[in-house]
C-alpha cells in the first residue's frame, strides 16, 4: 500500500501536522486551527490533549511544555516525559484517523536543532510507544528551510531564525539545486514565546504592586492565555487591555508597544548573540547572506521583524507561514524518503527531484579525560553521518578495564557538559601501562543519534553502546511499553474508531452547550443547528457522517474559544463540565 | 580511517582536486555535494552507503577547515607535527593564559577574542603564501593551532551553547 508521507512538528507549546496530497503539503486541522497545543490533561481516565486540556484550567492534572523535560527523569502523574509525548502523538494519530480516514504509521518528526542526543532518543521512544515508525528525525530550522527552498526555488546561503513557543534555533544553510547543506547551527532550548508571555504577565503583576508568585497555578494558565492574546492583538493597536480573573478579584492586564519592546529587548539580545556566533561558526557574515527566513510563532510580531532587519541588514523572507513551515518541510522530506524507498531506479525523474538534506551535529561529543577535562571526538557542526576514532591507552600495569564517560556540550569541563552515558571496556589483556591500544569509535547517524564502539586492538573485545537516556525510561520499561503498543495496533485501528467518535462527540457536545450562547449571533445559529444534527446522527449510529459535522463544529467554535475561556470561565467550571 | 576506499586514495584524490593548501573552496564543495548526492544514506539504502557518506563528510570537513587542511597536508608529507611544538609554543600558550586571566570585564575579553580571531585569519592567509616553504609553513601552522585551540577553549566555552 502506498504510504502517505506525514511530517510532525512536535513543539513545546504547539504541535503541527502536515501530510502530502498530490505533492502539496497540507496542514491538519485541529479545532479549526492549524496548531494542536502540546498540552495533556489526565483527569478523565483517557488523556485529553490540545485546546480542551487548556480550557479545563486544571493545573493539578495538566502537563504543559512536556518537551522541555524530554531526556530527563521528570515524572508527571506517574508518567515520564516520553509517555506524555506519546499521548500527544496518539492524539494526532486519532485526529488523522477521524479526519482523513487513514492510519499514521510512519512520519518524519522534527526536533530543535539544539536537542541533545538524550532528547533525540527520548523523542524516538515516544514515537515508538505511539506505534509510529520514525522515518527520520530532522531539525526544525532545516525542515523549515526545505519548505522555504522548494517554495522559492532559489539557490544561495540563507539563515533560518526560528523563534518558537519554547525554543530558539538559528541555522545557516546552503541551498544548491535541491541539496540542503547545513553549515552551522546554534540555539537555546529555554528561550521561546512562552517565556515572553510569562514576562508580560509578571510585568503586569509588578505594575499592580503584586508579587510575581501571587498567582495560583490555575490562575497562571489563564493569565498566560490572556498575555498571549494581548501579544497577538497588539499587531493592530498601540495598546490593548483585558481582564483576567484572580481569586482576589479581577486584574486588568495591559500591553502597549513600548512595554512589549522593553520586554523583548533582552530576549532579542539573546537570540542575536546566538545568531552572530553561529554565523561565525559557519564562516559567513550577515551581509553575505542571501536572506533570513523567519520561522516560529514569535516571528509574526512586527516588532521582531523590524529588529531583525536592523540587526542582520539582509533580505527578510516571511512569505512562508512561520507556524506551518516546519511541519510542511517535514512532510516534504518524508515524501522524498518514501519516494526513494519505493523507487529503486536512481535515474528516474522522481528520484532526482527529491530534496537531499545534509545536517550537522549540534553539540560536540566527546569523552571525559583523566582530570575532568573533555576530549572532543566529534566537533559541533560536523556534517552527518560521521565517524571518528580516538586511541587511548592504559595508565597502570596490567590494567584490564577502562571506563569511559560520554559527554555532550561545548564546555571544556566534563561536569559542565551533558552526561550521556558511562561504560566500561573490560577484558583488556594484562600488559605494561601504556601498551594497550584502546580504540573508541564515535558515529553519528542521519537522525543525529550517537553510537559508540570501543575495543582493544590486540584482544578483539568489541563493545558497542547505543546511548539511551540515563534517566527517563529504563530498558525494561521501554520494552514492556513497546509490547503494549504492539498489542494495541489493532485496537488503534479504524475498526475501533466508532466508539472513539461517540465518546469524543458526546464530551464535546457537553462542552459546547455551555459556551454556545457566548459566541456571536450568526455563528450561534449555525452551531445550534449542527449540534442538533450531530445528536441525531450519533443516535442513528451514522458515525462517519457525525465526524464531518463534529469537525465543522470544531471549526465554528475554534475561532472564539480562546476569547471565551480566558475572559468568562473560571477554572472549576470547565473542569466540572468536562467531567460530568 | 579510510573506509571502502583504496588506502592509496587521500582526501584530495577522493574529490579529484590537487593536494594543495590553496584550494578552491567552491570547487571542493561542488565535488562534495555531487558525491554526497550519490552516497548519502537517504538516496542509497545499501549498508555501506552510510560509511561512504561518513567518509565524505570527514574528508570534506578536513579539507574545508584551513587548520585541519594544513595538518592533513603535513601528515601526508610524513612530518611529525608533535615534534614541531617547540618550547617557544608552550611559553606562548602560557602567555595567552596569563593575559586572559588578567582581563576583568566581558568587554575586554570580547576585544581580546576579536584580536585573536584577526590573528587567526592572518595566519590562515600566510599559510597560503608559504606553502612552498615547508619550514615556515610548519611554524605558522603551530601558532595557528595553539591560537585556535585557545579560542575554542575560552571563547566558545564562554558564550557557546546553553550547557
Amino acid at each position: 500500500m502506498a504510504m502517505t508521507a506525514v511530517g510532525i512538528d512536535l513543539g513545546t507549546t504547539m504541535s503541527v501536522v502536515s501530510h502530502m496530497e498530490d505533492n502539496v503539503p497540507k496542514i491538519l486541522d485541529f479545532d479549526g486551527k492549524s496548531t494542536l497545543p502540546s498540552v495533556v490533561n489526565y483527569s478523565q481516565g483517557t488523556p485529553v490533549v490540545g485546546r480542551q486540556a487548556i480550557y479545563m484550567v486544571d493545573a493539578d492534572n495538566t502537563v504543559f511544555s512536556v518537551k522541555r523535560s524530554m531526556g530527563t527523569a521528570a515524572r508527571f502523574f506517574g508518567k515520564s516525559a516520553v509517555e506524555v509525548s506519546a499521548d500527544i502523538l496518539r492524539h494526532i494519530k486519532y485526529v488523522v484517523r477521524q479526519k482523513l480516514g487513514w492510519e499514521v504509521e510512519e512520519a518524519v518528526i522534527t526536533v530543535p536543532a539544539h536537542f541533545s542526543d538524550l532528547q533525540r532518543v527520548a523523542t524516538q521512544q515516544a514515537a515508538a510507544i505511539a506505534n509510529i515508525n520514525v522515518l527520520r528525525l530532522i531539525n526544525e530550522p532545516t525542515a523549515a528551510a526545505i519548505a522555504f527552498g522548494l517554495h522559492e526555488r532559489t539557490n544561495g546561503v540563507f539563515a533560518v531564525y526560528d523563534f518558537g513557543g519554547g525554543t530558539f534555533d538559528f541555522s545557516v544553510l546552503r541551498l544548491a539545486d535541491g541539496v540542503f547543506q547545513v553549515l552551522a547551527t546554534g540555539g537555546d532550548n529555554h528561550l521561546g514565546g512562552d517565556d515572553v508571555d510569562n514576562e508580560i504577565l509578571n510585568h503586569n503583576l509588578r505594575a499592580a504592586g503584586l508579587e510575581t508568585n501571587v498567582m495560583g497555578e490555575n490562575e497562571k494558565i489563564l493569565g498566560k492565555l490572556v498575555a498571549k492574546i494581548l501579544k497577538e492583538q497588539l499587531e493592530d493597536n498601540a495598546e490593548v487591555t483585558r481582564g483576567c480573573c484572580l481569586k482576589r478579584g479581577e486584574l486588568e492586564l495591559r500591553l502597549s508597544s513600548e512595554i512589549l519592546e522593553d520586554i523583548m529587548e533582552d530576549f532579542l539580545e539573546r537570540t542575536f548573540r546566538i545568531s552572530d556566533q553561529t554565523l561565525r561558526n559557519a564562516g559567513v557574515s550577515a551581509k553575505n547572506l542571501d536572506g533570513l527566513v523567519l520561522v516560529g510563532g514569535m516571528t509574526k510580531l512586527n516588532l521582531i521583524q523590524e529588529s531583525l532587519a536592523a540587526h542582520f541588514g539582509t533580505k527578510i523572507f516571511h512569505d512562508i507561514n512561520p507556524e506551518e513551515a516546519v511541519a510542511k518541510g517535514a512532510a516534504i522530506y518524508a515524501n522524498s524518503l518514501l519516494t526513494r524507498r519505493s523507487n529503486t531506479d536512481r535515474n528516474s525523474k522522481n528520484f532526482a527531484a527529491a530534496p537531499l538534506l545534509i545536517d550537522v551535529v549540534p553539540l560536540s561529543l566527546g569523552v571525559e579525560t583523566f582530570g575532568g577535562g573533555v576530549d572532543r571526538i566529534i566537533h559541533r557542526n560536523s556534517p552527518i553521518p560521521i565517524m571518528e576514532r580516538r586511541e587511548y591507552t592504559t595508565y597502570q600495569n596490567n590494567q584490564t578495564g577502562m571506563e569511559f564517560h560520554l559527554v555532550q556540550g561545548e564546555r571544556p569541563i566534563a561536569d559542565e557538559c551533558r552526561s550521556l552515558a558511562r561504560f566500561e571496556l573490560g577484558n583488556i589483556p594484562p600488559m605494561p601501562a601504556g601498551m594497550a591500544r584502546v580504540i573508541v569509535e564515535f558515529s553519528v547517524n542521519v537522525d543525529g543519534l550517537l553510537g559508540v564502539k570501543a575495543w582493544e586492538k590486540s584482544a578483539d573485545v568489541t563493545q558497542f553502546i547505543t546511548v539511551s537516556p540515563s534517566s527517563g525510561l529504563s530498558g525494561d520499561e521501554m520494552a514492556s511499553m513497546l509490547e503494549t503498543a504492539a498489542a494495541n495496533i489493532t485496537a488503534d485501528s479504524l475498526a475501533a474508531s466508532n466508539i472513539d467518535i461517540k465518546v469524543e462527540s458526546e464530551r464535546m457536545m457537553k462542552f459546547w452547550e455551555t459556551i454556545v450562547d457566548k459566541i456571536p449571533e450568526e455563528a450561534k445559529n449555525i452551531a445550534k443547528a449542527r449540534m442538533g444534527q450531530l445528536k441525531d446522527l450519533l443516535e442513528a449510529e451514522k458515525y462517519q457522517d457525525a465526524v464531518a459535522v463534529k469537525n465543522e463544529l470544531e471549526r465554528i467554535f475554534g475561532q472564539f474559544l480562546d476569547e471565551i475561556i480566558s475572559s468568562r470561565l473560571s477554572g472549576e467550571n470547565v473542569k466540572n463540565i468536562m467531567a460530568r | 580511517m579510510l573506509l571502502n576506499t583504496p588506502m592509496a586514495m587521500n582526501y584530495f584524490e577522493i574529490f579529484g582536486i590537487p593536494a594543495s593548501y590553496n584550494l578552491d573552496v567552491s570547487h571542493l564543495t561542488e565535488a562534495y555535494l555531487q558525491k554526497q548526492g550519490r552516497s548519502h544514506p537517504d538516496v542509497g539504502g545499501g549498508a555501506s552507503d552510510s560509511e561512504d557518506s561518513a567518509l565524505l563528510n570527514v574528508a570534506y570537513g578536513t579539507l574545508l577547515n584551513p587548520l585541519k587542511r594544513a595538518e592533513y597536508l603535513l601528515n601526508l608529507d610524513g612530518s611529525d607535527i608533535s615534534a614541531t611544538s617547540s618550547d617557544d609554543t608552550a611559553a606562548k600558550i602560557f602567555e595567552l593564559r596569563e593575559k586572559w586571566a588578567s582581563l576583568e570585564s566581558r568587554g575586554e575579553r570580547a576585544r581580546f577574542c576579536g584580536e585573536l580571531r584577526r590573528r587567526t585569519s592572518d595566519l590562515i592567509d600566510s599559510l597560503g603564501k608559504h606553502e612552498k616553504n615547508p619550514e615556515e609553513f610548519r611554524k605558522i601552522f603551530c601558532e595557528l593551532r595553539y591560537v585556535d585551540a585557545f579560542l575554542e577553549k575560552v571563547a566558545d566555552g564562554d558564550d557557546g551553547g546553553w550547557y
